[in-house]
């Protein structure tokens, strides 16, 4: 078991210490100790001192098991299931204790304001960490889906910049979708 | 959860969703309902374009729910728009849905369109009503596909040298073939990892030569006089075979000197082979020739194997033990225990004495068990090879059109027989089940 120590260094020139597994979670990570440039502390000009530690805290949980989170992210279904019935009864009830663990951790995780939302998103971006990514970006879709439009402004704070009869034309054009599909 | 906190900050905050890069918007996008994601087009100024380049376009089931008019014209043309006023690659494309596409001329323009826009996974699941629906020929220029899902079409012989070198797997439901076969198409695709076809029904010899395929599923329906042979597969690991053989009893094959035996066309190239199951009647696709006691290669690598066997046929008997015979690492097993009349043929000698015996063996089920005396032996020929076995699990299945006349032991006498079997393996439990339900003495 490596615990190499890693040191990330915010945007705000603060230093964090990640162990080099948790690390591994970010592809960009992985790809500077993989490439072997790691010269005492990564610099992260992208990603602010606020938000790096709950990036870590996110690596930490994930960092080192990239075959079961992949599991998570297909809807829990094992691919190889479609095609023979598992045996291993025991097995698939380990596998659901620790799923059901691992969506209440993020359910507790996912708990924050919407700035942390887009910063987390982005840092997830920039640093390549799917799984954190998928997480805030569904987050995201679910402010959007099954919502009005005026619903989906509110949630995000967007302002319409159509002018009245733009807007006018836009519903009408929304209205025509289930009839005739009138794109502009 | 947090939305009321999401929208607490929102006056200090502002619009920021709206300027996110791109990919994030379009992950964002992507994970919407198609009809949703295209509607946030009224939003804003910016918001109007944002969904033009989402790389995964699904227009399944959900949509035709979307809509208020829930007229299959009006999905065909809302894909259509969609189709057109999309830009960039387009990396998943999904039609499902049981759509009625009346003018299949839309299907071989989309198609068109995908094939210009780097199309890498690729799911057309049509109406069962449009089977003969043939895929354009620009079909066979989407050659960046990873993922291909075809159901209900007819696929037309490919160009010449048109190839899927990226595609891995391979779906096909009840797709029909002109001017070509499996084994040209499947040959056509260097890397393919996983195949899929659900309802084949061939006529032709089935051959599949893929080095790089791990798993391989086929249901359907089986000519007895055609020829089914898997070449050149080391990496298989997953095998399911559910076929049903026709033309049993018009015609009786006879092996022929210096040819193969079906068993080793088959199976003679598996050596990599985790898990395998044979269902349908497939195993008497083996009886019309010659059936060895083992096979001359050795699954040592097989876990798992499920077969259903006909206890009526002593040859489908032989063949299923030439399959337990050569994986001497077994730990599962699964018998699907059919008997279809009472006529119960003189078995050959079943058990081959303790030179042979399954040491890794730990589980077994039986399904489909009457208590029938066929049945009763290889229990026990089980019980006697198999020094490391923890769990028998027996389901007992009572047909009333077999048991007329017959009056098969039940409950707690059938228990004890089972009971009374000798056990090689002192950890072995027996569990026997009546309708779902465990039997137990005294209970």
């Amino acid at each position: 078991m490596s615990s190499t120590k890693i040191f990330l260094k915010s945007s705000d020139d603060k230093t964090f210490e990640i162990d080099e597994t948790a690390a591994r979670a970010s592809e960009t990570l992985k790809n500077i100790i993989d490439g072997g440039c790691l010269d005492g502390v990564i610099p992260l000009p992208n990603v602010s001192s606020n938000i790096l530690p709950k990036v870590i805290e996110y690596c930490k949980k994930h960092g080192g098991d990239n075959g079961s989170s992949k599991k998570i992210a297909n809807g829990g279904v094992d691919k190889d299931k479609e095609i023979l019935p598992d045996y291993d009864e025991e097995e698939d009830k380990r596998e659901k204790v620790r799923v059901d663990e691992l969506k209440k951790w993020e359910e507790e995780y996912m708990d924050f304001d919407q700035q942390v939302l887009y910063d987390l998103m982005l840092a997830a971006n920039y640093l390549h960490i799917k799984g954190l990514l998928d997480l805030t970006v569904e987050k995201a879709a679910s402010m959007i889906r099954g919502r009005t439009p005026d619903q989906i402004r509110e949630n995000f704070n967007i302002n319409s910049d159509f002018t009245p009869e733009e807007e006018e034309e836009m519903i009408l054009i929304e209205d025509e979708w289930d009839d005739e599909w009138a794109f502009d | 959860m947090s939305l009321s906190k999401l929208k607490l900050d929102l006056s200090l905050n502002g619009d920021i969703i709206s300027n996110m890069p791109p990919n994030i918007m379009e992950t964002i996008l992507s994970r919407l309902p198609i009809k949703e994601a295209v509607r946030t087009c009224i939003l804003s100024k910016k918001w109007r374009y944002n969904w033009i380049t989402i790389p995964e376009l699904i227009f399944d089931f959900t949509l035709r729910k979307a809509m208020r008019n829930r007229n299959d014209d009006n999905v065909v043309k809302f894909i259509d728009d969609v189709l057109s006023l999309h830009r960039g690659p387009i990396c998943k494309f999904e039609l499902s849905g049981n759509l009625c596409i009346q003018d299949t001329g839309y299907i071989d323009k989309w198609i068109l369109c995908l094939s210009r826009n780097d199309i890498q996974e690729f799911i057309l699941c049509l109406q069962p009503l449009l089977r003969d629906y043939e895929l354009p020929s620009c079909f066979y220029s989407c050659e960046l596909l990873t993922h291909l899902h075809l159901s209900y079409c007819t696929l037309q012989r490919p160009p010449l040298f048109s190839s899927f070198n990226f595609l891995k797997s391979l779906l096909l439901y009840k797709v029909e073939f002109v001017g070509f076969t499996y084994e040209n198409l499947v040959s056509r695709c260097p890397i393919l990892e996983r195949l899929k076809i659900e309802g084949l029904a061939s006529y032709a010899d089935f051959i599949i030569y893929a080095p790089k395929l791990k798993s391989l599923v086929v249901n359907g329906f089986f000519e007895v006089t055609q020829n089914i042979c898997l070449k050149n597969t080391p990496l298989l690991e997953c095998v399911s075979l559910n076929l049903h053989c026709c033309g049993l009893n018009s015609k009786r094959l006879n092996h022929r000197e210096g040819e193969n035996s079906r068993l080793i066309n088959v199976f003679g190239c598996l050596d990599g082979v985790e898990k395998l199951a044979v269902r349908g009647n497939f195993l008497k696709f083996f009886v019309v020739d010659f059936v060895p006691t083992k096979l001359p290669n050795t699954f040592y690598h097989m876990k798992s194997l499920e077969l259903q066997i006909c206890f009526n046929d002593v040859l489908m008997v032989a063949t299923a033990l030439c399959l337990i015979r050569s994986a001497p690492n077994l730990q599962e097993l699964k018998i699907d225990a059919i008997i279809h009349t009472k006529i119960q043929p003189q078995f050959p000698e079943i058990g081959d004495g303790p030179e042979f015996s399954l040491n890794q063996l730990r589980n077994v089920k039986i399904n489909s068990f009457g208590g029938w005396r066929r049945q009763l032996e290889f229990v026990e020929f089980l019980l006697s090879i198999t020094p490391v076995l923890e769990k028998m699990s027996i389901y007992s299945h009572k047909d009333p059109t077999i048991a007329e006349g017959y009056d098969p032991m039940h409950g707690e006498m059938m228990l004890e027989v089972l009971m009374q079997f000798p056990r090689v393996s002192p950890k072995a439990k027996i569990e026997y089940f009546e309708a779902g339900r465990l039997v137990e003495f005294g209970k």
